[in-house]
């Protein structure tokens, strides 16, 4: 970047939500192993309750949110922020919609490719 | 027994509120007078296709209503709007543009109400667009040529939903909600969905209301039978591109990014605004200043409008109210009626 001054600008993607390009294959194969997930209502109480929200960046809402939106799947970033779940099924006893919340989150690990070896098939 | 024999009692309006109240004086023996503005009873339920929450045809409860309005003594005046009520001393006389045309000891007012001009929010390009509709015009093609929705053929890829139009919205001088756009959205969409299994389609919305007997546990089927996609937050703008698409943006509320969806079609869920045809009654100011619906002379204990001793109101002429409601409402002016006559 010699003879080029560094005004501070960066170049970034948009942060635009495409829905007419999504590639919903994650969230398809996800609502039919757990069909109940489709009736959340984001109402966040699996994100309040949970004890690993309570100390790092982790919400187990806004994660399952995104895959249903099709975010970031091409980043693969679901393994990593699922490794701060501790699977422990507090979101599953909260849940007023009674989304297997505990189970979705092993299917999530699951199908995203770091973790299908880690975790052994339920 | 209710014996209301020697009373003479009219009934303005046709639709469910109309009909219950003219069948249940009728049923009190009282002498019933019935108009509408339209040559069929029926109102708006004629335009409808089904209705919530169990998804009933309009049709059956037309019929319903068609039954038990002939079989019992209800003198019906179809096509004569009466628009304006004059009181003459205990006399209630009735006129249709000026011209007398009847008179009553007690009058039920069931004008019902307007669905919102969707042009008025221009930036859904209601009007504009031809793939830009309301739920009243879905409603239409689902119930006479749902084939009306495919293209050249083709079924439609995707159909989205805007919730909230022309209710809680201070930009349409409309701050109240009209509550039964959120349901008829549900339904509307699980109406495509049955059509079109492949098409997707979206509800844009910014707090579901489903507050009736049977409502959440058919958003519920919208989610999890249908696979409705929900997103909370309301579209600010349509447009159309080169294919005759609309372009949607929105934002997610719940990931805090905006976001934008192509569709086939876009509806419009419009709210529930006061009848254009409403009765005015001698010189009174007898609706909401701030809404323009009849005011009762108390919400909680009386259909009688306020300031006006035998003039009683029913259904959605007094705002937004979902059928059961008004046909409830309906029955219950009709006895409101007859207490005031019998104790006069």
């Amino acid at each position: 970047m010699a003879g080029k001054k560094n005004f501070g600008f960066e170049r970034h993607a948009g942060r635009q939500i495409d829905l007419d390009h999504a590639d919903n294959s994650l969230a398809t194969e996800l609502a039919e192993v757990v069909s109940a997930w489709s009736a959340c209502i984001s109402c966040g109480s699996c994100a309040a309750t949970c004890p690993a929200g309570q100390n790092v960046g982790f919400n187990f809402r806004r994660l399952h949110y995104k895959i249903k939106l099709s975010l970031e799947v091409e980043t693969d970033n679901y393994p990593s922020l699922l490794t701060s779940c501790l699977l422990c099924g507090k979101c599953q006893l909260v849940c007023p919609r009674g989304i297997p919340t505990r189970y979705l989150s092993i299917q999530i690990m699951q199908k995203t490719k770091h973790y299908a070896e880690v975790i052994p098939p339920v | 027994m209710l014996d209301g024999r020697e009373y003479r009692i009219t009934v303005i309006g046709a639709g469910p509120a109309g009909a219950a109240a003219a069948i249940s004086a009728a049923a009190m023996s009282m002498e019933v007078d019935w108009y509408d503005k339209e040559n069929r009873p029926g109102g708006k339920l004629n335009d409808y296709h089904q209705l919530f929450p169990d998804r009933a045809t309009a049709d059956q409860i037309l019929a319903d209503f068609d039954g038990r309005t002939d079989a019992i003594e209800i003198k019906k005046h179809f096509g004569t709007a009466v628009n304006r009520i004059e009181t003459d001393n205990r006399q209630l006389i009735l006129l249709s543009d000026n011209k007398i045309v009847g008179s009553a000891d007690a009058v039920i007012v069931a004008t019902g109400f307007d669905f919102f001009d969707a042009r008025l929010k221009e930036e859904f390009g209601y009007g504009i667009y031809d793939h830009v509709i309301t739920s009243p015009d879905l409603e239409k093609i689902l119930k006479t040529n749902p084939e009306d929705l495919r293209k050249e053929g083709a079924d439609p890829v995707s159909i989205a939903f805007v919730h909230c139009v022309g209710s809680r919205d201070q930009q349409a001088g409309i701050n109240y909600c009209s509550r039964l756009c959120c349901i008829t959205g549900i339904r509307q969409a699980i109406g495509i969905k049955e059509l079109f299994p492949s098409c997707k389609v979206v509800n844009f919305y910014i707090d579901i209301r489903a507050f009736g007997s049977g409502y959440e546990e058919l958003y519920r089927e919208a989610q999890e039978k249908y696979k409705i996609q929900f997103i909370r937050g309301r579209v600010s703008e349509a447009s159309e591109n080169q294919q005759h698409r609309i372009l949607l943006k929105a934002e997610d509320t719940l990931m805090a990014r905006p976001l934008k969806l192509t569709v086939d079609w876009l509806v419009l869920l419009v709210g529930m605004v006061p009848s254009c045809t409403q009765v005015q009654i001698d010189n009174h100011q007898c609706t909401d200043q701030e809404t323009g619906f009849y005011q009762p002379v108390n919400v909680f204990t009386g259909s009688r409008i306020a300031g006006l001793p035998g003039i009683f109101m029913a259904g959605a002429c007094g705002g937004p109210m979902s059928i059961p409601e008004a046909i409830a409402s309906g029955r219950s002016a009709a006895m409101e009626a007859w207490q005031y006559l019998k104790d006069r």
